[in-house]
Order: C-alpha cells, then structure tokens, then sequence
C-alpha cells in the first residue's frame, strides 16, 4: 500500500522540522510496513456533488472542530438599494448586525472570568451553478455553513433575511401576568376582560409557540406570495397561535392567543423588534454534547435568485429555498414533538427581550 | 510552461543599511553586516501554465468516491494582462520595497516577548495612502464601485458614505445623551450595579431551576421506560408527559412512580417560570424612568460607540464614533491623493482555470412531495478564479518557537481590484460572480498577548490555537491584540448587483481549532 500524506499536515510538519526554532516532541522514528499499512484514505477535506432544480451544486467540506470566542463590531451581508413589496423595512441592508459576538464570558467583570466558547463543527463552502437560457453555465450563489453549531450567539440585529426559527414556552399564567400589568389589570378586574380571563382558566398550563421572522405591524411572513425580507421583528406569524398540550385548551387557545395580522394574540404583543433579542442560544443549551445538542443546517449565503440549497440538517433530503441576496438559515429540524430548534427562549424572555450574555471580560458587555 | 525572458530575482543582503538603489558596497560596509536576513523582489517576470498540464488526485467526496482536479491553466503577470491573455510583466517588491526574511527583536517586531527572537517574512511595506494596503482598502469599502471603471470617476464618493455611517452613529449616540442628561452616566452606572445584583441572584436562581427541570424530565424518562403497557389491568400506556388514569393510587408501583415523576416534573417547570419571571422582574426595575434592561442597553451602546464613561457628561473620545473619525480622515486622504492624480503601484494578475470531474448525486422531486436521491454521475465542471491588481503590501508572518510547539502571529494584507470566479469558458463577467474592491486585513495571534500555536497532533491532525483574554491581560488585551476586517465594495452575482459586503472589527478573543479527517 502507498502510504498517503495530506498536504497541510506535511507542509506544517515539514515547516516543525526545518526551524531551528521549533522545540523537538519526540525522537523521528522511521514507520514500519504495518504502520504504514494502517494509514487510511481520509483526507481533511472532502468534496460533494449534486444536482437538484436545475442547479448544480460543488460543496468543499473541512473536517475541524472549532471552539472560539470573537466579537465582530459589524456584520452587514446584501448592502445594496432594495425596495420590492416583500421589503419588511427600509434597512439598508439584508443582514446587518452590530456588535456581533459568538461565544460568552460567565463571571466577566471578575477574577473569575472564564470564556464560554461557541462550538463549530465541519465548516463548508458550497458553490451553486445554473446553465441559462443560452445555455451558458453561470455562478448562482455561495454559501459557508456549519455541520453542527452551538453556543451563544450575540447581536444588536438591525435587520434580517432568511429563516430564524425558534420556540417561545412558558407557562399561561405568566402570560397572563403580564397581560395584566401591561392592562394595569388586578385580580378583580382581569375577570371582566375576555382575554385575561381566558388566559386565567389556561391556568399554569404550559403554552408555546413557534416564533420566525413577520412584518412588524401584521405578523406576515410573506407578501404577495414571497417570503420577506430585512425582517426588524420575530414573532408569532399571522394566522399561527399559541399551542399547548393541555388536551382540553388547546381547541381554546386559537381563538384567545392567534395573531390575526395585527401582531398581538389574547391580547399580548406576538411580534418583537429583533432588537430586543441580545443574544440567543443556538442549539440545546442542555445538551453539551455537540453531536447531540448541536444545531444542524446553520448557513449564510449570497445569491442571484430563488437558489434551493440542500438542507444538512434533514434525513430526508429537503432543500431550502433562498431568496436573491444576502440569506441566513438557522432553521428548526425535523417536525412536531421530534422538532429542535435553533434557539428556545420563556415566554418571559419573549415578552421582555432577551438580554446579552457578557462577550467581553471586564466591565465591557460589548464593543470590546 | 513559460517564464518570462528577462525575469530576474535579486536577494539584497544587510536589509538596515537598504536606503536606496542598488550599489556595490565597499569593503567597510560589507564588513558592517550583520547577516541578520535577506531582501528580494521579483522584477519583470511572468509565469504561465501554457498547454503544460497538472492533475491532482486523491480527494474524496463523503462517500469515499475518488475526483480528480485537472489544472488547465495558470498564470502569474502584471496588472493589466487581461486575466493572463497578455504577458504583462509582473513586479514583486523593488529595490527600495523588498519582501525581507529575517531574524527580528526589539524594535523591529515591538510585540515579541523581550529577549524573544522570531523568523520574520514581511511583503513590501508602503507608507503612501495608496500602496499601504490598510488605507486604500478600507477607502475602496466605502468607494464601492471601482475607481477608473465607467461610472466611477469621483473618489470622493467614499467620503459621502462615510459621512452617513459616521452621522448614523452620532445621532444614536446624541439620544442617549439626551435621555441620561439630566441623571449623569456614573449616577446611571451606579444605579445599574445595584439592580444588577437582583439579576444576578435571580440568574443563579433559573440556572438552578434549569438544571431541576432537567434532573425530573430525566426521572420522567427512566420511569417511563419501566412503566408497564397496561396498569392496574384497566390503565393503558398513556403518552410520555402524560399520566395514567389511575393517578396516585394505581396499584401498580412503576405506574405509580412514573405518574409521581410526571407531577414533580410539572412542580419543577412552575418553579422555573417562577424563578423566569422573577428574573423578568428584576430587569424591569426602573430607575430615572427607565428600565434596568433600557438603561443597560443604552449604557452598553453609549460605551461601544464613545467609550467607557469617566463622567457624569462623558466625552466620546475613543469608540466606534473615534474610529469611524479616524477612517474618515484615511478615508479622504486616499481621495484627495486620487483625485490630485496620485496612482498606485501596479499589482499582480493571477489565475488558475481548471476542471473538476467529481461524483455527482442527482435529486429530483418524486411527485409525492418528496425529494429522493437519484444516480450517481460523473460530473465535469470547467472552475476558474482570477484575481486582477492584486497586492499584498504590508503583510508579515513571524515564527518562533518554545516549549509550546511553533508559534506565531500574522498579519495578512491584501487588496485587489477585483476576484472573478467563473465556471464558464465562453462567456462575459454577466455569468460570473464578480467581487470589486476586495480587502483582506486578517490578524492572527499577537506574540505577547495571544501567540498563535501551530501544532500536529499525537494523532496527526493539526491544531490551531490561541489562548484566551483573561482578567488579568483585558485591559492590554482588548488595546492591543488587532482586528480583522474582510470587505468587498461590491458583488455582483451573474449580473445581479448584491453590494457590498463587511465583516468588520473583528477579534477572535479565544480559538482552538482541531482538524478531523473525513468522512468522520
């Protein structure tokens, strides 16, 4: 058998051995045959083909795991002029986010200060290509995504395009809570409003919802047909409710907690300014094992129209479909009780916003 | 392959006394050189593949499934070769300019740990506002289009823009002014220590709950693997989370337990959106009329944009606004040099053209809504990047090594006019993807703070790392480790204009990378 070297290894290897500098680890040791019958063909990186839609796909795979910590003053993906009906804003911009950060520091402003790393798994670059009209094959789009991603993301997000998907549970009662102190209601007179009496029957049921990216003011997720974008809020979408498991409410529920197009369901704000979302944890925050609590089908992408790309996260061959410009995906996968989601925030981090996790060691929350 | 005919490589010795044009050195000077490094440009050269060919082999897809890269063409000139049509000669560092490799301390590379030695490779350095790489990159981000084309005659067109960031984060910064005016920041940073004690006490009280939350679904789930199908003869097998009908008086111990758990998992989820909501709570404290989570928020923004305030009314000295000042100053420096008719040092074209013949899995809608995979096929795909005026004028790498394994830190410096990927042979940039105005300023470790350490691993996998920003070094740390910035001033996607595209200030504050072999 020919024994194998792979490039990078070598090249660092030979770089070790030529530096007079570079303190020895251990005595050189010509192999044997049978340790070099031993080596195997995988490779650090690897190359995948396919086609769907019309679409030819090249993705370019690097077998790493990555912990780290970084904090990114601006990420601002699509900057450019953009003004169709599924604009949701008058951003400037796709994905713009200040401020940006990966990862956490636990006991920042302490001695302790320990850093909480965001975890990366096989990053890829994937190149979509088309054969046009004139039969010309044309770039189409390109992507960098994640095999599997977890930690806490961070962000003052001004506004966003693409999929952004998560559960919002909590308790009914607290919803109701905050009904009344946002109706200056007490226990008396929450029996004379429809909606805070309903959500008092709910008792402590537990209550969820999923929440995506809506048009602020109605909840929509898509305008004549097609998906907005620079979203500024997340939310409830128009026409979902909250759900519980609760046999007995849950036929309720639809009628006292739906967004029906005004951003508000029972009563409760049911979109929020994705301002309000300061740092979000992605994948299962109980689950530290990235193989189990890591988040699957994480990317961003540039493209020149509707490109479909392969959805990493699902056994079933799906594809997701993109928009023209920047596109972010942190999508759930799989469907019903076997959901998982990107991120999970309480009903009350919903209500009231998320707030940032420390990103910086010192007194600095963020910009450091 | 050829190379151009009067390609020529000069290494200059005794890099300290290099001032000028080449001279012969008498014996006086030569006996004054130190042998600390060398100095050496490329002058008039051209490479090209020409119809000699190359092949790489041995890569795989996830399957396991061989591809070959056959390298068709490739080509080094100089800027203007029309993506290597014309033999354009090229020019890599002068006489005045080289690349240098040398051993460096001391002044020559400030950030090394005293008493440190390091190998030090550095490109062409140029101070002027259009070959350092630093300012007319981050003008030609701003610029967007680029400069000479049609349509992108005025440089001052990265000016405006610049003054929109800049008034965009002044505004931001005169609200929160105004909303804290008449409290004062270190009355509101006070006020904020104090609430943030209840969040913190409540915090430790979630993450507590959390974990009980999870210690009785993790009960539920073990009870209900052992519960039986049937209970008490008259009680199937409810769902999980559910509980059978006989509730606290089944017979049947497990069935019993298991609806024991499911009530403690409910008690454990109450107290955990009780402690949530004491927590909600405790960040709506309101001070000054304003909430604990506002106040934060503006206090954190107000910090990012003018730095840490050191008064009741703080100055805005440092922070984004300082920074974004100090890049607008850069910013139409680079413009008024264009526009008095200044001109940058041409930069390289370089190309690769090749074709891939990889494994390709074709999926197809199956008609019931589903996406099934379908043949696998050999694919051939014609794949081609050009960069044109491309430059990497102040980069440097320094090496040294310890106890640790090899170290370094890198600063790579790079601008080009334009990265063109293409995968068609005969056609316009209308089919390719075209980024203009292309700026790489990647900064990896810092030889005190943060040394970059390169490493194979026992098990032949290579590691990357950087320690983390501690307690005891933020301060330095946070001051003195630099960022990275990567720009594009303008994409255009098979002629879709996308525009422009940042990643900016970016500091990687912990990495430890480990590479794996695929498939896993």
């Amino acid at each position: 058998m020919r024994s194998t070297c792979r490039p990078l290894p070598c090249v660092l290897a030979l770089l070790c051995g030529s530096l007079f500098v570079c303190a020895a680890q251990a005595e050189l040791k010509p192999m044997a045959d049978s340790e070099l019958a031993e080596i195997t063909g995988q490779a650090l990186i690897t190359m995948d083909g396919l086609t769907y839609g019309g679409f030819e796909y090249t993705r370019v795979n690097l077998g790493a795991d990555i912990d780290l910590l970084t904090n990114i003053d601006e990420l601002r993906l699509g900057n450019y002029s953009r003004s169709q009906p599924n604009t949701a804003s008058n951003q400037p911009a796709d994905i713009w986010i200040d401020n940006f950060a990966l990862g956490r520091v636990d006991n920042a402003n302490s001695a302790a200060a320990s850093v909480v790393p965001f975890q990366v798994r096989d990053p890829y670059l994937e190149f979509a290509f088309k054969t046009n009209g004139a039969g010309v094959r044309e770039v189409a789009g390109i992507r960098l995504g994640f095999g599997r991603a977890r930690g806490d993301l961070s962000g003052d997000m001004h506004s966003l395009t693409g999929t952004l998907q998560g559960l919002t549970t909590g308790s009914a009662s607290t919803a109701r809570e905050y009904y009344m102190q946002q109706n200056n209601l007490n226990a008396f007179t929450c029996t004379f409003d429809f909606n805070c009496l309903a959500l008092s029957l709910a008792g402590n049921s537990e209550i969820y919802s999923e929440v995506q990216l809506v048009k602020d003011g109605t909840g929509d997720t898509q305008v004549n047909g097609q998906d907005i974008n620079r979203a500024t809020h997340i939310g409830v979408a128009n026409g979902d409710s909250f759900h519980t498991d609760n046999a007995a409410l849950e036929p309720l529920l639809p009628a006292i907690a739906s967004n029906n197009g005004d951003c508000t369901a029972s009563g409760l704000p049911a979109c929020f300014s994705l301002l309000n979302y300061k740092s979000i944890f992605i994948g299962d925050r109980t689950q530290a094992d990235l193989d189990i609590g890591g988040a699957q089908g994480i990317f961003f992408s540039l493209q020149n129209q509707n490109v479909p790309w392969q959805d990493l996260a699902a056994a079933n061959n799906q594809f997701i479909a993109t928009q023209s410009g920047a596109f972010a995906n942190f999508a759930k996968t799989g469907e019903g009780a076997n959901a998982i989601y990107p991120f999970v925030v309480s009903l009350y981090e919903a209500l009231n916003g998320a707030a940032r996790v420390p990103t910086c060691v010192g007194d600095l929350s963020k910009g450091c | 392959m050829s190379l151009g005919a009067r390609s020529a490589a000069l290494i200059l010795l005794a890099l300290p006394g290099l001032a000028a044009a080449m001279e012969a050195l008498d014996d006086r000077e030569l006996g004054e050189i130190s042998g600390a490094g060398v100095g050496f440009f490329l002058d008039h050269f051209y490479y090209d593949q020409g119809s000699a060919s190359a092949q790489v082999s041995g890569i795989k897809d996830s399957q396991g499934n061989g591809l070959t890269i056959d390298f068709e063409r490739a080509y080094i000139k100089g800027e203007g070769s029309q993506r290597g049509a014309l033999d354009s000669e090229a020019q890599l560092g002068t006489p005045l300019h080289p690349f240098t490799l040398k051993v460096v301390s001391g002044a020559a590379a400030p950030t090394l740990p005293s008493g440190t030695q390091a190998l030090q490779l550095h490109t062409p350095t140029w101070s002027d506002p259009l070959n350092d790489t630093h300012q007319y990159g981050l003008w030609s981000y701003y610029q967007g289009c680029l400069y000479g084309e049609a349509g992108c005659s005025d440089p001052s067109q990265a000016q405006t823009a610049i003054d929109s960031e800049l008034g965009g984060l002044e505004t931001s910064r005169d609200a929160i002014l105004a909303r804290y005016q008449s409290v004062g920041f270190l009355t509101l940073k006070s006020g904020i220590d104090q609430d943030m004690q209840l969040v913190a006490q409540r915090r430790a009280e979630v993450a507590v709950e959390t974990s009980d939350v999870q210690g009785a679904y993790g009960t539920m789930e073990t009870r209900y693997a052992a519960a039986p199908a049937t209970a008490d003869l008259f009680y199937p097998k409810p769902d999980f989370g559910e509980k059978y009908g006989c509730g606290d008086i089944c017979i049947n111990s497990a069935a019993r337990a298991y609806n024991s758990s499911v009530d403690a998992y409910q008690t454990q989820l109450d107290e955990l959106a009780a402690a949530q909501k004491a927590l909600a709570e405790a960040w709506n404290v309101e001070r000054d009329g304003y909430t604990l989570n506002q106040r934060v928020t503006d206090y954190d923004e107000f910090t990012s944009l003018c730095g840490t305030p050191t008064a009741e009314s703080p100055t805005c000295v440092v922070g984004r606004i300082q920074k974004t000042k100090d890049n607008r100053t850069t910013v139409i420096l680079v413009a008024a040099t264009l526009q008095s008719g200044g001109t940058r040092v041409k930069g390289l074209d370089v190309g690769v053209e090749a074709t891939f013949n990889l494994p390709s899995v074709a999926y197809s809608d199956d008609g019931n809504g589903n996406i099934v995979a379908g043949a696998t096929t050999t694919r051939s795909d014609f794949f081609s990047i050009n960069l044109e005026g491309f430059t990497l004028n102040g980069a440097y790498l320094n090496l040294w090594g310890d106890s640790s394994g090899l170290q370094g830190e890198a600063s790579l410096q790079m601008y080009a006019d334009k990265l063109v990927i293409g995968a068609c042979r005969n056609c316009t940039d209308a089919n390719r993807a075209v980024a203009k105005n292309l700026y790489f300023d990647i900064n990896l470790g810092q030889a005190s703070l943060q040394p970059l350490t390169l490493s194979v691993l026992a098990d032949g996998e290579l590691s990357l790392f950087l320690p983390s920003v501690t307690w005891a070094n933020h301060q330095a740390f946070y001051q003195q480790v630099p960022k990275s910035n990567v720009s594009i001033g303008n994409l255009n996607i098979g002629g879709v204009d996308l525009g422009s595209q940042v990643v900016r200030g970016m500091r990687v504050d912990y990495l430890n990378l480990r590479t794996v072999n695929l498939p896993r």
